[in-house]
């Protein structure tokens, strides 16, 4: 899976894959709530799984994981924000 | 008797004398040019029919040899005469040439008849040819006969059905469902027959599951369906209705585009994070009044939101992550 990418997940609801990071081996997503083709407001941080050769996800809870993917994705947003401003 | 003749008459003899003896050596002399003009003629118009009408073989040296033979007696004529006569055979050679020179001149270029082609022989003749000359002289050599090897393999025929044996990837392991399977050993005098039969393949008493990085908890939920972000078109969009809440305040807004809802989001949080966009020179009470203010039209506040973002997708991302610190 990879970021801009809208999952559908078994219960039905949809997501948009807005950045993503690597930790401890594990591929973790921010997620956005896709609702009528459009993101809402609800956020989610996502760990990617694989089950039978098949992408998975599952939500994160650790709040010290959390954390820390939380500031991973901000100094992503802060890297591309200097790249916007020298552009 | 000496008779004397004087006097003019005898200038008159000598004089008719001498007249006559000129013209029988002028006479003489062209009759023999003309017969050896006529001998070489014929003597070149041979030799030029045999060029002409046959292929330089050894036939037409020789017979180019005898014509050479056959003339010579000719020739010895010809010497013989000029030197009686005092005609110069080169001044003859000469007319001939120069004859000849002329009737070549008149003559149109005759074409050379068609050579026969040369058979060569073929590539495999040739290659025959040379084979059996090679093989003419080739050693022929015997080869010992082999040693007797130490070691007899015996000759193993397996007996099974390969339906029998099942691979269960489950399990990891290997599962026989029925029957046994028997292989049957055939060796040689040396070894003596012996039938062996393989044991049984028990069923694993539980088969251990393996599942990489799957929780037992089942909290996750398995994609169902990927796509690429796509946006439906204009004329879906100006129907949907997007709400935004942030800040305790509610607002509806009928949006054209996903870009405003992105610079919606972006400009909140700008507000939230007291961020000024100092190359924007909106303050952030301009921003609040816009946002907050219901005489603010919403055409007014997607132009000053315009305003604040000039890289929606990245102000996009960065209302997300930073909600999420929240």
């Amino acid at each position: 899976m990879g970021i801009d990418e809208v999952i559908t997940l078994e219960d039905g609801s949809e997501y948009i894959l807005l950045l993503s990071t690597e930790k401890d081996g594990s591929k973790y997503f921010l997620a956005s709530k896709y609702v009528n083709d459009a993101p809402t407001d609800s956020y989610d941080l996502f760990k990617e799984l694989v089950v039978d050769n098949e992408f998975a996800v599952e939500p994160v809870s650790d709040e010290t994981l959390k954390a820390k993917l939380i500031e991973e994705f901000e100094n992503q947003v802060d890297a591309m924000d200097e790249e916007e401003k020298e552009n | 008797m000496e008779i004397r003749l004087l006097g003019p008459e005898l200038e008159h003899v000598q004089s008719d004398a001498r007249r006559e003896l000129d013209e029988t050596i002028e006479r003489r002399k062209k009759e023999v040019e003309d017969e050896v003009l006529s001998s070489l003629s014929e003597l070149a118009s041979d030799g030029k029919r045999v060029l002409k009408s046959q292929k330089p073989t050894y036939e037409m040296m020789l017979q180019l040899d005898g014509l050479v033979k056959e003339n010579e007696e000719l020739f010895l004529r010809v010497n013989a005469l000029c030197d009686k006569t005092g005609v110069s055979l080169n001044a003859i050679i000469e007319r001939m040439v120069s004859k000849n020179r002329e009737l070549r001149e008149r003559e149109a270029v005759v074409e050379p008849e068609a050579v026969e082609a040369v058979e060569l022989p073929s590539a495999d003749e040739f290659d025959k040819k040379k084979a059996d000359e090679v093989a003419t002289q080739t050693s022929t050599f015997t080869l010992a006969e082999p040693e007797e090897t130490a070691l007899n393999l015996p000759e193993i025929d397996i007996d099974y059905d390969p339906d029998d044996i099942k691979y269960d990837w489950q399990k990891a392991t290997y599962a026989k469902e029925s029957g046994d399977v028997e292989a049957t050993v055939t060796t040689d005098t040396t070894i003596p027959e012996e039938t062996y039969t393989t044991t049984t393949y028990e069923e694993p008493a539980e088969a251990p599951e393996v599942k990489a990085e799957v929780p037992t908890n089942q909290s996750f939920l398995r994609v169902r369906g990927r796509r690429l972000h796509s946006w439906r078109s204009n004329q879906d969009r100006n129907d949907s209705v997007l709400r935004v809440t942030t800040l305790g305040e509610d607002f509806t807004d009928r949006s054209e585009d996903y870009r405003n809802l992105t610079t919606q989001i972006g400009n909140l949080l700008l507000n939230y994070r007291n961020f000024t966009p100092e190359e924007d020179n909106i303050s952030l009470d301009t921003l609040d009044q816009s946002i907050g203010a219901s005489k603010t039209s919403v055409p007014e506040r997607r132009r000053l939101y315009r305003r604040l973002n000039s890289g929606a997708k990245r102000i996009e991302r960065y209302a997300r992550v930073s909600q999420m610190a929240r």
